[in-house]
């Protein structure tokens, strides 16, 4: 007993642990928010995808004489290519772009102008 | 011995690291959204810019009259682009500028037409009389010949050598060639820019989105080992060489004759009022255009293209009068192992001895032997149908045409 007078323990161990697990829960709230704010863009890699598609049926629009309406299904999205003649001139048409998700939601809209040998 | 446990200095550092870690996530957080935002939108002026030379080329006519238009493509009012069209030589430049809060693209292609819209790989107007073959000639595609047709012949010893006269389908041709539009000669001649006195320069480069320089020499102009390239105009009042160390791409040279060293390699248009010549071995890459525009004023001899042997010119060749001259007709001589691959159009004579791979419009033809000179003779002559799908010719007919692009532009 003697021995353990030497040593003074000075602490505020249940109240210094209380506010410093609620500090540390809080900091822990705010990044799991941000991490699931950066984590939730989107399916930022579906959406890039359906970028580089877009762009490949461009490509092929390039190279075909006629464009046609047509949807495509993809694994986690579909595309909608609309053509209508760009403000009535036949001569220009504006394809139309739509990225859906497989719920329906729209993603993305890109609008394109081509010109035809009409 | 004392003993401090205070876990709260514990915990206030872990938490200064914490936050430390958290302010690292923000900030990474809005750099990233702030970098997608801007590539989103970089993107979006990329796809306007191309969108709108899509639009300049189904509004070329118009915007060779109005001059720049600023257009906001799809109503949405952050898809404006400043379109413009010019003529570049026989073909047209388009620049497409898109904009938006500050950020600027620009993109710059040539074009031409989609297709030659006669389809004709050989027209030979109508005078009345056939057309003789000799020696290894051969015609291949459409052709359209006078009425009294082909017929077999044998020049210096050389007789006819193949067992058709004709391989494809064959029309008659009527007096006078498919017309030009009334005003590509002037477009090509009224190139609207700064002129500037001409001095020899070592490399020069301007791009097709700055103003073309019109450079103007006396008399004669050397472009001996010389490196020019973009919106370039050299003229001389009298002659222009071109030596064959030059590098010389996408320039526009005029003069009263131009003259082209052998072994010169480059993207040239040539327009000559009297001559243009290319010694041998010479190449003219895609797209270049010779055109030999005669004035009236030339009654002594004929102004004349000729194409030296094992030569190649990849695009147009035009000759035409301003007034027709019957004695001394415009000329293009294409001489053996020579070829052209793409448009000839020749209101002349043509005397063709090598190679044409795309299509030969003349009103007459003609062949000099060293005995001797023939009319409506081909000899050794080679008409081919075997260009590549997305050729583009300059636009030269009165014919609707369509365009598409031929390069993109710096």
């Amino acid at each position: 007993m003697a021995e353990m007078t030497k040593y003074r323990l000075k602490s505020f161990t249940l109240f210094e642990s209380v506010i410093s697990i609620t500090i540390i829960s809080v900091l822990l709230a705010i990044a799991s928010m941000i991490y699931g704010n950066l984590m939730s863009a989107e399916n930022p890699i579906s959406e890039f995808e359906a970028k580089q598609e877009i762009q490949s049926l461009l490509l092929l629009a390039d190279a075909q004489e006629v464009i046609l309406n047509q949807e495509l299904e993809f694994e986690s999205y579909s595309i909608k290519q609309t053509v209508e003649p760009f403000k009535g001139n036949t001569k220009l048409l504006l394809l139309t772009y739509e990225v859906f998700s497989l719920e329906g939601d729209k993603w993305l809209e890109q609008k394109h102008l081509k010109a035809t040998n009409e | 011995m004392k003993l401090k446990s205070s876990s709260i200095y514990y915990a206030l550092f872990l938490s200064l690291i914490i936050a430390l870690f958290l302010g690292g996530m923000i900030l990474f957080s809005s750099f990233t959204r702030q970098l997608d935002t801007k590539l989103e939108m970089q993107n979006s002026l990329i796809d306007n810019a191309k969108s709108g030379i899509e639009y300049g080329l189904a509004n070329t006519a118009e915007l060779l009259e109005s001059g720049a238009q600023d257009v906001d493509l799809f109503g949405r009012q952050h898809d404006s682009v400043l379109i413009s069209a010019k003529k570049w030589g026989a073909y047209t430049v388009i620049t497409s500028q898109s904009h938006f809060k500050g950020e600027q693209f620009l993109k710059v292609a040539m074009i031409g037409s989609k297709h030659q819209p006669t389809e004709y790989n050989l027209y030979v107007a109508d005078l009345g009389r056939p057309i003789t073959l000799s020696g290894d000639t051969k015609l291949e595609g459409k052709i359209g010949v006078p009425e009294t047709g082909l017929k077999r012949g044998n020049i210096a010893g050389q007789p006819y050598q193949n067992k058709r006269l004709n391989f494809g389908q064959r029309l008659n041709s009527a007096r006078t060639l498919p017309e030009l539009s009334s005003t590509i000669i002037e477009e090509m001649k009224s190139l609207d820019v700064e002129i500037a006195p001409w001095k020899s320069q070592d490399s020069l480069d301007v791009s097709f989105s700055q103003d073309a320089i019109h450079f103007v020499g006396d008399s004669f102009i050397d472009l001996d080992q010389e490196t020019i390239s973009g919106q370039i105009i050299i003229e001389a009042r009298d002659s222009i060489f071109v030596g064959k160390e030059s590098e010389l791409n996408n320039v526009i040279l005029k003069s009263k004759v131009v003259y082209i060293e052998e072994g010169f390699q480059g993207t040239i248009q040539v327009m000559a009022s009297q001559k243009i010549t290319l010694e041998q071995n010479v190449t003219l890459k895609y797209p270049s255009n010779l055109t030999l525009c005669s004035t009236a004023k030339q009654i002594n001899e004929s102004a004349c293209i000729s194409i030296g042997s094992e030569s190649q010119v990849l695009g147009s060749i035009m000759a035409v009068s301003e007034s027709p001259n019957f004695r001394y007709p415009v000329q293009i001589d294409i001489q053996e192992k020579a070829t052209v691959h793409g448009l000839v159009y020749n209101q002349g004579r043509t005397q063709l001895n090598g190679t044409i791979n795309g299509s030969l419009f003349t009103h007459k033809i003609y062949l000099e032997t060293p005995s001797s000179k023939y009319e409506n003779h081909l000899l050794n002559a080679q008409i081919k149908d075997d260009l590549p799908e997305d050729f583009v010719f300059p636009p030269i007919f009165k014919s609707k045409e369509s365009l598409t692009k031929i390069q993109w532009l710096k």
